[in-house]
């Protein structure tokens, strides 16, 4: 079995699964927000939030829990296509290169979201506490860095796999 | 020192051995396609390979196919 065939055969599995996750991931989300009441507690952010935290904060709060979902949702996609390209044998191409590097900013955005967000929310959750007794968190987990160096890395690809795309398009206009 | 290009004449020396694109790529072992390329000039490049198969059969040097033509001055 050739190189290209490997590609193939693997990118339809992933590609199965991407669509998988990507219909599974937000029935999950919908489902957990239809069953959970709003309460402080529900919400996954290691901070305890004030009790007296208005429901416009936990809104707020939950809603900007949302976007880590969004971003994972945004970089499956991309990550379909990719597959979508391999099968199709879109393989050294500046299209699928430009796929790979979009994959990459999408797990940089994995890491580099939750960063920025974490100290937001641990804001608008004690805002309502009296002075003294707010909190200002940030954090730095081996998730967030996992995420940032597998981006980087997967970015780093991307930019080889566009100079591999340009060599095989000036092989291809050799006869 | 004045720039040159490489200008492919493969079509004059088709027509010196009456022979068709279609039977050179068949002997040669290369897409109808691609001699139709290498005759407009529309390629970067061509292998030794291809060369010297097109030769074999056209019966002929590279330099008959080949030739370095001056650029026009664009002044």
């Amino acid at each position: 079995m050739s190189n290209l065939e490997h590609v193939r055969k693997l990118a339809g599995v992933l590609r199965g699964i991407t669509i998988a996750a990507m219909v599974v991931l937000p029935l999950v989300i919908v489902g957990g927000l239809a069953a959970l009441p709003l309460t402080p507690d529900v919400l996954s952010v290691d901070i305890t939030p004030s009790l007296d935290a208005t429901r416009t904060q936990l809104i707020l709060a939950a809603g900007l829990s949302l976007l880590r979902p969004l971003i994972l949702l945004w970089t499956l996609n991309e990550m379909r296509k990719l597959f979508g390209a391999y099968i199709a044998g879109d393989v050294l191409t500046d299209h699928a290169a430009r796929l790979i590097q979009r994959i990459g900013q999408g797990f940089v955005a994995m890491a580099v979201v939750p960063f920025l967000l974490r100290p937001v929310q641990s804001v608008l959750l004690t805002m309502a506490n009296p002075p003294g007794q707010r909190s200002l968190a940030v954090g730095l987990d081996s998730e967030m860095i996992f995420f940032a160096l597998s981006g980087g890395l997967i970015i780093v690809i991307g930019w080889a796999m566009r100079e591999a795309s340009a060599a095989a398009a000036e092989n291809r206009a050799i006869v | 020192m004045s720039e040159v290009s490489i200008v492919v004449r493969l079509d004059v020396m088709l027509a010196m051995r009456k022979m068709k694109s279609r039977d050179l790529a068949h002997a040669v072992g290369i897409t109808e396609q691609n001699i139709s390329l290498l005759k407009s000039g529309k390629v970067k490049g061509i292998r030794f390979e291809t060369l010297a198969g097109i030769c074999a059969v056209l019966e002929c040097q590279p330099g008959d196919l080949l030739e370095a033509v001056p650029d026009a001055d664009p002044a």
